[in-house]
């Protein structure tokens, strides 16, 4: 063993025994942009740093709430912490080594470029609609992958819940109808897959694989 | 004059400009992002676009949830 690899990680010499060197290297390259750090938002980040992915730029100025534990990476000890400090606490448990800029503050069109300025991939992980109509319109043109989602609300029928392309820097998960409603809440299986969908979308990109998603866009 | 709109084809009998054309589609503007001929159009300059023939939009609708 060498010298360098006595010094990584027990959580990296793990990663290696899946990666090659040369695709851990890729992946750790990566720098994600994260908008939101709810159901997706955490979600996406657990699986992105168990896929080996360690900078992060995560974004959101809610607390950790009860209804939130129904589906989001939380405990319930965590009631009351901002979003983003309690994220970070739990994906180092993971993954001590990672490098996370967490940010406690409001996303809007006039911020949102500045924020994920450093970003290879903005992930659009916000719950409302407005939101993330205003989230794709700041990174639609920005050259930045940008990986939305849409239609996740419910149970049942998950395997609804597609990867679409919509051209080639923007990626959109989801059903694209299934609308968070008084009915049809938020649960934690199809929140998942939509964002371990998103998840495996950006390791796929990290990799040179993303002519796996050619799906055109057609609604 | 003859648009393409979310990859079929819509009609138009008159000159309409695009926050009309949604409004037409019943497509809420505050959900929507409008790529139109290729590019994405800020909801900012919606009020100055004229839908002209040969036209290309796409109306990306979000739905809440997270």
């Amino acid at each position: 063993m060498s010298e360098n690899e006595n010094r990584t990680s027990p959580f990296r010499q793990g990663l290696l025994k899946h990666f090659s060197p040369e695709q851990l290297a890729k992946i750790e390259s990566f720098t994600i942009g994260i908008a939101g750090a709810g159901g997706l938002g955490s979600n996406c980040a657990l699986n992105l740093v168990r896929s080996g992915f360690k900078h992060f730029v995560i974004c959101d100025f809610d607390l950790v709430e009860s209804s939130n534990l129904n589906r989001q990476f939380y405990f319930q000890d965590q009631l009351g912490m901002a979003k983003v400090e309690a994220l970070a606490v739990n994906l180092r448990r993971i993954n001590p080594d990672l490098e996370i800029v967490a940010l406690p503050v409001k996303i809007a069109l006039g911020n949102a470029r500045e924020i994920f300025a450093g970003c290879n991939v903005v992930v659009e992980a916000f719950d409302r609609a407005e939101a993330k109509r205003m989230l794709v319109e700041a990174f639609y043109s920005s050259g930045k992958f940008l990986v939305a989602a849409s239609g996740l609300a419910g149970w049942g029928n998950a395997d609804a819940i597609m990867t679409l392309q919509v051209h080639e820097y923007f990626y959109m998960v989801g059903d694209l109808v299934s609308e968070v409603t008084a009915g049809r809440p938020p649960c934690a299986p199809r929140v998942n897959i939509a964002a371990a969908k998103q998840a495996d979308l950006i390791l796929s990109l990290a990799l040179k694989q993303q002519e796996v998603y050619s799906a055109n866009y057609d609604i | 004059m003859r648009i393409s709109f979310n990859g079929g084809t819509a009609y138009l009998e008159q000159e309409i400009y695009l926050p009309q054309f949604l409004e037409q589609k019943k497509i809420n503007p505050e959900k929507v992002v409008i790529e139109y001929n290729g590019e994405i159009a800020p909801e900012t300059s919606w009020p100055e676009i004229k839908l002209q023939d040969g036209d290309i939009i796409y109306a990306l609708t979000f739905v809440g949830g997270g």
